[in-house]
């Protein structure tokens, strides 16, 4: 049974991670906690579905090791959905906002309810899925490691590597990933050596939100998707930016990890029942807080 | 809906109850009792019973059972537990709603159990169906489930093949029984829509409440439940309709010379008050809902 | 209690119109707009066109609402806690009442529920103290996201160990103390929810004009400067988290009282939310606005509900089915998109609430001898700005009022 965990567990973590990201990078180039992130999880996640369609239409027929290509056409549009919304909230609701940091949060809720409710009012409260085809699992696999891992696990496992390879490659080796880390490290020297603020906060909005929302189709995919499903996973988000520490966004990845983990593993845990799974990553959470309060590698710059 | 659409047919009946003024008070109190003991006629004992016997009958000697956290699941669940003649690897409850259960999967997939009951309703299932299907469950394991797990979206929702051979039971009215016909044609006339078997449900509570009500000594809850379990019971002459069995009682007949037979079935309340299930078997095959034998418990 | 009490009693309308006279104009359109509806409701239950049933539930609601409102007040509006567990202190006070009192309960105490309101007191002050003591050293955030995983975790226990609490069913009846009177069991409850509002906001109206809450302010404003004046802002911080949780925890039990029935599925997260939107809309940090906040939510509840029963939601929901967009527009979903918007447009436009805190933190008598001297600067204002020092009567008490 554990190795099947350890392997729902690197999927899940995956979702984790990225949606981690994106919050971490709000977190320490906006200053502020984004309680909207969930949320923006799952704008993606919907309009990929309300896209499949057309996308079908559109991109060939043609499949990767029995998962569809037009899928990835619709990942694309969730991910670039969710970031104009997230540029527009900004333009429209924090920009405008001459707040601190704690009015921001509190702002950031009422923009998560709005749009968990304009999402409920376009697509109705039940639960929905992607016209993908389940497959079940993946025969060599099975016999080789005796654990199941479908096509889905694997496409989810690896467009996360490749989007956080790409986001690490983006931060390291570009011009904006140095005005991003350098705003991340010090917003007012940044701006003092000529950093310009404004764009550099409109790219962490873009970077964060597509980040999110891709997590949310790939949320979508493994589970379902319904209206409710970025709220619920919105403790587990913040407990692993939190973990890892706040303004790291290796710290992110690191605490997306260990709290997907967490969660997966709880069956494992003799006296724990399947049904206090949440509890228990969040118990890591404050257990670690205890001992390392900035987190694993909090304090650090990105 | 339905169910008040019965309190409503079942209300015409029941005002007749008395004749004298305070007619409207005895329907209200009436409306009341029912309206509690309709609950009572739904309640999942007999049907646990039945999963049970069915399962164990199938040959499996060891079964996990997950139930969804709500009193259905529970009381369902307790039934089930008790009556099982194996042994339960696994019984344990799942949360509502949720969007994923593979924690649960897991844990049932580490017993030795042969046969997973799921006791749960439509959009819980369809997760568990697809990420049982996604680990390869569904070629071990017989899958059985209760009247909630049968539903088309659940058929649109999951892969062909993934719930092959689910095996479960639901209610059902005894269609051919005269008195079940008249009802839903009757039914049919007044709401425009067929009934469901939940509306008998309802109609029958009335219907034996009112009886009970006429056959007891007294208006008053002692008596009334002294005499309901008489009244259904089979000895006496067979009654089908309030009308007839008032009409024995005004002869000067005792409760014991009723047996009312309801539009759901034979009703025959035990010592809790409880009616014996009427049931239907369902099953998958090649991914459609096939019907099979009625059976009773 | 404070001195204005003494002015009222001898000169009634001379208090009023003095108190009239000192409001801002702002405020006194929030009074006029108060007095209003509760005149139209009056007229309405007169001529029968609204039950009176409906309305003394309603007030039961508001009492409870403004009970939660005030206590988060006294967390957020004083202290500057951010606690997302908010119903989860609610749920520790019901289900407290309905375990030992309740008949059905699965402890079979059977004890007079009178009980309850000490019981209640006593569970939410262990809880927040074992909730405080890993999270209240740490930053404001933090805290944030641990009450939210609290209010989780208490959730799931309430649900899952049903040997104690009746998990998913649900424990129904609980007796009503006061029932003996006159006046029957509904009458009770909103005699209890009168009381228990009136002397909950008399106890906070206490301590907030007191030097404990001068420096709670002073914390809230800025920690590293109460530090360096010597407080223990820790102790402090626990102190109104503390008393914060235990006022939320009787508006519980108030609750139970009323609703009769309580299960797990009523810890709605998003009922938390309702009450951080009722402090805000109120007035953070105000006593008087918190009441009003509770009032409030119970109308944007209420009146939600109205709305899409009347005839022109029916229009907008055709409307919308054929544009083809927001096909699913219901109740709650409104209701949804109503508070969230409500908190974007409050604390852009008016962050200080409807009845923002004026006079709060300044002792009456200190006021009247300002006024006397004729200098008006001893007005208070918006929490954010650190407490002037104020000459104060009698003994120069330190620290903690409880």
């Amino acid at each position: 049974m554990v190795a099947q965990l350890i392997v729902n567990g690197i999927v899940y973590s995956s979702i984790i991670v990225l949606a981690s990201i994106g919050l971490s990078l709000v977190y320490s180039i906006g200053n502020f906690a984004n309680f909207a992130h969930g949320d923006t999880m799952a704008v993606g996640a919907f309009v990929a579905l309300a896209s499949a369609p057309l996308v079908q239409a559109i991109v060939p027929g043609v499949t990767i090791a029995g998962f569809p290509l037009w899928f990835f056409g619709a990942l694309l549009v969730g991910m670039a959905a969710a970031a104009v919304v997230a540029v527009v909230t900004e333009y429209v609701v924090y920009r405008p906002l001459d707040s601190s940091a704690i009015g921001l949060l509190i702002t950031s809720i009422g923009v998560a309810l709005a749009y968990r409710a304009l999402l409920l009012m376009q697509f109705g409260p039940g639960q929905q899925s992607y016209p993908v085809s389940r497959g079940g699992r993946i025969p060599w696999v099975e016999s080789a490691l005796g654990v199941s891992v479908t096509a889905r696990d694997v496409v989810i496992v690896f467009s996360s590597i490749v989007l956080v390879a790409s986001l690490h490659a983006m931060l390291q080796y570009t011009t904006l990933g140095r005005k991003m880390r350098a705003m991340a490290d010090n917003a007012e020297l940044a701006r003092v050596s000529g950093i310009r603020t404004g764009e550099v906060i409109i790219a962490m909005w873009v970077i964060g939100a597509a980040l999110a929302g891709a997590g949310g189709v790939f949320l979508g995919l493994d589970t379902i998707i319904r209206p409710r499903m970025g709220f619920e996973l919105l403790l587990l988000i913040f407990a692993a930016v939190i973990l890892g520490g706040i303004g790291s966004v290796y710290g992110a990845m690191l605490g997306g990890f260990a709290i997907g983990m967490a969660h997966e593993l709880t069956p494992a845990i003799p006296f724990i029942g399947t049904e206090y799974n949440a509890a228990v990553a969040f118990l890591v959470m404050i257990a670690i807080l205890l001992v390392r309060p900035n987190g694993i590698l909090g304090g650090d710059a990105t | 809906m339905s169910v008040f659409c019965a309190a409503q047919s079942a209300k015409r009946a029941s005002s007749r109850v008395s004749s004298s003024g305070s007619a409207r008070k005895s329907a209200q109190r009436l409306s009341k009792y029912a309206a509690s003991a309709a609950p009572l006629a739904l309640s999942g004992a007999a049907k646990g019973a039945a999963l049970a016997e069915m399962i164990f009958e199938d040959g499996h000697d060891s079964v996990a059972v997950t139930w969804i956290n709500n009193d259905y699941g529970q009381s369902l669940a307790e039934v089930f537990e008790e009556t099982f003649e194996g042994d339960i690897a696994y019984i344990e409850p799942h949360e509502p709603e949720g969007s994923s259960y593979r924690g649960e999967i897991a844990e049932m997939g580490d017993t030795d159990a042969t046969a997973w009951l799921f006791i749960t309703y439509a959009d819980e299932v369809t997760v568990f169906i697809n990420e049982a299907f996604d680990q390869g469950y569904n070629e071990e394991i017989a899958y059985y489930g209760a009247e909630s797990t049968i539903a088309d979206e659940i058929l649109a929702n999951t892969e062909p093949g993934s719930q092959e051979g689910l095996t479960g039971i639901t209610e059902s009215a005894p269609e051919g029984q005269e008195n079940y016909e008249s009802y839903a044609s009757r039914f049919e006339e007044e709401f425009g829509q067929a009934p469901t078997v939940w509306s008998a449900y309802a109609y029958d509570a009335f219907t034996v409440s009112a009886i009970a009500i006429e056959a007891a000594d007294e208006f008053t809850g002692a008596s009334i439940s002294e005499v309901v379990r008489d009244v259904t019971r089979p000895s006496g002459d067979e009654v089908f309709t309030f009308e007839a069995a008032k009409e024995i009682l005004e002869d000067g007949g005792t409760p014991d010379d009723i047996d009312y037979q309801g539009v759901s079935g034979p009703i025959d309340l035990d010592e809790n008050g409880d009616p014996p299930g009427y049931y239907q078997v369902y099953s998958v095959q090649d991914h459609e809902y096939v019907w099979g034998d009625y059976i009773t418990s | 209690m404070s001195d204005d009490s003494s002015g009222f009693r001898q000169d009634p309308v001379g208090a009023l119109r003095a108190w009239w006279t000192d409001a801002e104009r702002a405020d006194r359109l929030v009074y006029t707009a108060i007095a209003a509806v509760v005149v139209l409701l009056t007229v309405g239950v007169a001529i029968g066109s609204i039950g009176i049933r409906y309305v003394a539930g309603l007030l039961v609601l508001v009492a409870m609402y403004s009970l939660l409102t005030t206590g988060l007040n006294v967390q957020w509006g004083y202290a500057g806690l951010i606690n997302f567990s908010v119903i989860a202190f609610w749920g520790i006070g019901a289900y407290t009442a309905m375990l030992v009192s309740s008949a059905n309960s699965p402890l079979e105490l059977g004890w007079h529920p009178a009980a309850a309101i000490p019981l209640a007191i006593v569970a939410g002050t262990v809880v927040a103290v074992f909730i405080g003591i890993p999270t209240l050293r740490l930053r404001e955030d933090y805290l944030a996201i641990a009450s939210l995983g609290l209010a989780e975790v208490v959730r799931l226990i309430l649900l899952n160990e049903r040997q104690w609490t009746a998990g998913s069913q649900g424990i129904s009846g609980i007796p009503v103390p006061l029932s003996w009177l006159p006046f029957g069991t509904r009458t009770a409850v909103l005699l209890i929810g009168a009381v228990l509002l009136l002397a909950v906001y008399l106890f906070v109206r206490r301590i907030h004009r007191s030097p404990w809450g001068r420096v709670q302010r002073t914390v809230r404003a800025d920690e590293d400067l109460a530090e360096a004046l010597g407080k223990d802002s820790y102790r402090l911080k626990m102190q109104a988290f503390v008393i914060g949780s235990v006022v939320m925890t009787l508006s519980g039990v108030l609750y139970v009282f009323y609703a009769q029935f309580l299960g797990p599925a009523d810890l709605l997260p998003l009922e938390t939310f309702y009450v951080w939107v009722a402090l805000i809309l109120g007035g953070t940090g105000s006593d008087k606005g918190a009441l009003l906040g509770g009032a409030v939510i119970v109308l944007i509840r209420e009146g939600t509900r109205f709305l899409s029963g009347t005839a022109a939601f029916d229009l907008l929901q055709t409307g919308l089915e054929v544009v083809g967009i927001l096909t699913h527009i219901n109740t709650a979903s409104l209701r949804l998109f109503a508070v969230g918007v409500l908190i974007v447009l409050v604390i852009r436009y008016r962050p200080e609430g409807l009845l923002p805190p004026r006079e709060e933190l300044i002792w009456p008598d200190a006021k009247r001898r300002a006024e006397v001297s004729g200098d008006r600067s001893a007005h208070g204002d918006a929490p954010g700005a650190v407490a002037e020092p104020v000459p104060e009567t009698g003994s120069d008490d330190e620290g903690e009022e409880k």
